[in-house]
């Protein structure tokens, strides 16, 4: 009796938490797998601005795709901030999108996490902008909430992952791998 | 009504004593601090894992002092219930399980939070029942940001939760008989 306790705890407490950890290792079935070529899209910036494919060219960046109701992606965030003038010292470039309609739930505008990271987020090389359900459709087929694409200097997809906060080391080894911005 | 909360409290504590002061308190003792440091460990990288995106100690960076004291009692009451659980009486199978149910259920939905926001579970989930992709679009982010946003909620409820599964074990170990449970249930 006391070892059927025991062995239903740990079952069921496995089912309910190996999600989280494969989904910040292996994040997405890959919508666009690496290697293809990251699509050319111009991005509605929430400060009115477009970034355009010819802004990108030429610089690796970290494409984020995110809802602002997860929490992850608040905890991805502050990562972010913390080494955000690493990234801009290799020229790195962190495009950071929200997902079109919040995937159907309105969370808290996208401003409400450049305030909590503060000065950090008016750094030059961290766009924030917004996606269309067009581009949505494009870059994150299975609505996942929190995903993000490394795109080295000539256009090409190195890499899908998700939680940035998890899964930093991987971010920064593809910064590591840039060159020092001149 | 002061002389049957005060008669429950009696009760509550005399569970206690009776479990960690009298025969097989060592076992006793040994089974609450260690399964619940065990599971306090464990729900310290769990309970902010929704935060970092993965159950790994790197979660610890996310950990609040709330998180913290809610591992602890999720944990160690937890423990605390199988511990009283286990001194139950033979004859008495039924109050113990339905207690330790309670206390189980609550350490599943401090998980929920953590497992199915923010992952592709629900949106694999969605798909997988046949769900067309701007249904998913537009509902998936329903489902998970329930999640996310009522995870303090989920959290708390799970610690009340384990908290009166301590309660029913140790009032259950000092019920007399089942036809003594019948007629008095705590108050």
């Amino acid at each position: 009796m006391r070892q059927s306790w025991f062995l239903g705890f740990v079952t069921l407490a496995l089912a309910f938490a190996l999600p989280s950890s494969w989904a910040a290792g292996s994040a997405a079935t890959e919508a666009l797998a690496p290697g293809s070529s990251a699509p050319s899209l111009a991005y509605r910036l929430i400060d009115g601005k477009t970034l355009t494919p010819s802004e990108l060219r030429g610089h690796p960046y970290v494409l984020w795709l995110m809802a602002t109701w997860c929490s992850s992606c608040q905890g991805g965030t502050a990562v972010v901030a913390q080494h955000i003038g690493e990234l801009r010292a290799r020229g790195v470039y962190v495009v950071q999108v929200e997902v079109a309609h919040d995937l159907g739930y309105p969370g808290p505008p996208l401003a409400s996490f450049q305030k909590a990271v503060g000065m950090a987020a008016a750094a030059p090389n961290w766009y924030w902008g917004q996606l269309t359900e067009a581009q949505m459709r494009q870059l994150d087929p299975h609505a996942y909430p929190d995903i993000y694409y490394l795109v080295d200097a000539q256009g090409q997809i190195v890499a899908v992952d998700g939680a940035p906060a998890a899964t930093w080391s991987r971010i920064a080894r593809f910064a590591g791998a840039a060159p020092t911005a001149r | 009504m002061r002389s049957v909360g005060t008669g429950n409290t009696r009760r509550f504590a005399s569970a206690f004593t009776l479990v960690f002061t009298g025969p097989g308190a060592a076992r006793s003792y040994a089974t609450a601090l260690g399964l619940g440091t065990l599971l306090t460990g464990f729900y310290l990288i769990a309970l902010p894992a929704g935060s970092f995106g993965a159950l790994r100690p790197g979660a610890l960076h996310f950990l609040t002092p709330p998180l913290a004291v809610s591992a602890a009692l999720l944990g160690y009451g937890f423990a605390l219930t199988l511990t009283l659980n286990i001194n139950a009486r033979p004859g008495n199978a039924g109050a113990p399980r339905r207690s330790g149910l309670l206390g189980l259920g609550g350490l599943f939905a401090s998980l929920l939070p953590s497992s199915l926001c923010c992952t592709p579970v629900i949106p694999l989930v969605l798909a997988a029942i046949g769900v067309s992709a701007p249904a998913i679009f537009r509902t998936s982010g329903k489902f998970q940001a329930f999640f996310a946003i009522h995870a303090d909620a989920f959290i708390a409820g799970s610690v009340i939760l384990v908290l009166l599964s301590v309660w029913f074990a140790a009032y259950n170990l000092t019920t007399p008989c089942a036809v003594g449970a019948a007629k008095d249930s705590p108050t």
